[in-house]
């Protein structure tokens, strides 16, 4: 009988199915391929923002007396690879440590004060209890650092562009830090402070400043979960639960909490600016894929809802009929829409087909992959489809349920 | 026993009823006549849940039915009342046997034997498969007797049953309707404007603009 009635509805109601079967499946396949982007977005989003640079900046801390001395103070470079044992470490994606330094320089019998940088350039950071090794460096946590000519190894170094414009220095030349001569290897352009320093490798700089194993600073990039409400507490006001699930949430607050402890002497801060325009790009990206998703949703609904009011309306008579041997709103609502879930159920394994093939579109277009959650994408097609089904019925059904059976049998004479 | 209190149904256009009171007894083949207009299908209508009156009661053993929700009319038909109608209502797309099959999902569950068994009774044993526009009139009207009759309903409503028949279709409809009522003994309200037809009751009522003008019985 059901099955008759499926048969009938397909064979009847060609328009009908036309309509709700391209519907449902425009509508589950642009779903579902937003819904499994946005998955991956933030994942691949927070990758891709994350040439914004450094998002955590560890200093040492400077307690009391010491502050007034006026001594400069250090991290221990040694204490670096311990960042990759805490709870997120491996959300932890780029790593440099800084030693600045005033230099003083001869430069063709001129003598000169610089203000010099150590960092890593190219970094093989030897991963604690594990066999690899983290590959890292400068360049992991700014993306705006230009190099022009080669990146500088021993008895080498980088000068600032606007540093080398004013003594009108060139790759080639030289610089005499103290016996030592210094080749430059290339200019370096970063739009800020480090246009007018000199930048070698850390274990250089820390060589000639005789400050083996220190560093003055250290810039990490990681990527976070956005900042939301219960971020901004503050966790020295916290339940031990909160705390708890505080310090286990990938905050950037949270993940520089746990650098301060595996870094001795060191006080880790967020770089605010970086960290809440990547939470708000992400928030309003994925605001934005839900509220598309909505839309798309709702207009399928309403044409499968038009579709089906038609369709039903043509059926009137059958359905007071249905009405009047006593059937239940519940029954008659499982008899008319068994066609049409047969239709959309058909359609939403096209969409989920489709959004295959969108979702690879936009992976590549959007990430340069394609998405990986791919058999997700079914059920939730699935899903979709039904859910549409029922979001479009609801008003046909309803509709037609309200109508009486007397005045519609009598309408039929 | 149903019990028809100061019955009255008023359209925007027309009154239909006018105040009809009346008492149907169990068991009891009632016919009702009267011309075009007078309000015999309004009130069949509401004899059998398919409509609300304007005022009045209407109750089965003391069960009142016109204060009834939607839904619960719905279940009062399905478990009370059989329907046939002047056009044979049966949906064009599903075979006899499914029509059939389709008044018993919607009071329990289908029941495929069952409801061959019902065509059968009605002499439709050589037709289980056939869509309505395969079959005569007369048959489809058998289908609907069927169909009426597959709940065991207590009361079989029927609006100009053979309206649509010749003499000998009408005939076979009533001799068929007479057997079933002697032997499951439900009460029937027919209406018809066939005097041939309303003898076959044992009483009638005879309506006009909305009321009960008359009412006999007649003893055989
Ligand atoms: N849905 C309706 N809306 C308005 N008026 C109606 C409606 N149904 C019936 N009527 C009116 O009510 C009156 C009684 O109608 P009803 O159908 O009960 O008559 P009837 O006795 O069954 O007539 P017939 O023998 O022609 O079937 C008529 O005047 C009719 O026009
Ligand atoms: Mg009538």
């Amino acid at each position: 009988m059901f099955f008759r009635v499926i048969i009938n509805f397909l064979r009847k109601e060609k328009k009908a199915v036309t309509v709700i079967f391209f519907s449902t499946v425009a509508g589950t396949a642009v779903i579902a391929t937003m819904l499994s982007l946005s998955f991956e977005i933030e994942d691949k989003v927070k990758r891709e923002l994350r040439s914004f640079g450094a998002n955590i900046i560890v200093e040492p801390e400077v307690k009391g007396l010491m502050s007034l001395a006026g001594q400069p103070h250090y991290l221990m470079e040694s204490d670096i690879p311990r960042v990759k044992t805490i709870f997120w470490r491996h959300n932890i994606i780029g790593i440099a440590p800084f030693l600045e330094a005033t230099l003083d320089g001869n430069i063709n019998g001129k003598a000169y004060k610089f203000n010099g940088l150590g960092t890593w350039f190219d970094k093989e950071l030897p991963v604690p209890g594990e066999k690899g090794f983290m590959k890292t460096g400068v360049f992991t946590v700014v993306s705006w650092w230009y190099v022009d000519g080669r990146l500088p190894l021993k008895r080498e170094c980088l000068f600032g562009s606007a540093l080398a414009g004013r003594l009108g220095l060139k790759i080639g030349d030289t610089v005499t830090f103290g016996k030592e001569v210094f080749t430059i290897t290339g200019i370096l352009s970063t739009g800020s402070r480090e246009d007018d320093f000199i930048v070698m490798s850390l274990e250089e700089m820390q060589r000639i400043k005789g400050l083996a194993g220190r560093v003055s600073y250290i810039w990490i990039s990681a990527l976070t979960t956005p900042m939301d409400e219960f971020a901004y507490k503050d966790p020295s006001k916290m339940t031990p639960a909160e705390y708890e699930k505080w310090y286990c949430t990938g905050y950037v607050t949270s993940i520089a909490k746990q650098i301060e402890e595996v870094i001795r002497g060191s006080s880790a801060r967020p770089v605010w600016r970086v960290a809440e325009a990547e939470g708000n790009i992400l928030r309003k990206l994925k605001l934005a894929v839900y509220l598309l998703s909505l839309i798309t949703l709702l207009a399928s609904a309403m044409g499968l809802s038009a579709a089906l009011m038609s369709s039903f309306l043509k059926r009137s008579r059958e359905i007071g009929l249905m009405k009047a041997l006593g059937g239940g709103g519940l029954k008659i609502s499982l008899l008319l829409l068994s066609g049409v879930a047969a239709v959309t159920v058909l359609a939403s394994l096209g969409g989920f087909l489709l959004s295959l093939f969108l979702s690879d579109i936009i992976g590549k277009e959007v990430f340069g992959t394609g998405l990986e959650n791919r058999v997700l994408l079914l059920p939730i097609a699935l899903l979709i489809g039904i859910f549409m089904t029922i979001a479009g019925a609801f008003l046909p059904l309803r509709r037609s349920l309200s109508l009486k059976p007397a005045i519609v049998l009598k309408g039929m004479e | 026993m149903i019990k028809v209190r100061g019955l009255k149904k008023v359209y925007p256009s027309a009154v239909a009823l006018r105040g009809v009171d009346m008492d149907i007894q169990d068991n009891e083949w009632l016919s009702i006549m009267g011309p075009s207009g007078s309000g015999k299908s309004t009130l069949l209508n509401i004899l059998g849940g398919l409509d609300y009156p304007t005022e009045g009661s209407v109750s089965y053993d003391g069960k009142e039915i016109t204060t009834m929700k939607e839904d619960e009319l719905a279940v009062f038909r399905r478990e009370n009342i059989g329907f046939i109608f002047q056009q044979s209502y049966l949906i064009p797309y599903l075979t006899a046997l499914e029509n059939v099959m389709l008044a018993q999902y919607f009071h329990s569950i289908v029941d495929e034997k069952e409801a061959a068994e019902a065509l059968k009774r009605v002499g439709l044993s050589h037709r289980l498969h056939h869509r309505p526009s395969e079959l005569s009139g007369g048959e489809q009207q058998r289908v609907c007797i069927a169909r009426a009759l597959i709940n065991s309903p207590k009361v079989l409503l029927a609006d100009e049953p053979t309206g649509n028949l010749d003499r000998e279709n009408t005939r076979v409809i009533l001799e068929l309707l007479g057997e079933l009522h002697s032997n499951e003994g439900f009460t029937i309200v027919l209406v018809t404007h066939d005097p041939y037809v309303a003898g076959w009751g044992k009483r009638l009522l005879t309506m006009e603009d909305g009321r009960i003008i008359k009412d006999e019985s007649f003893h055989s």
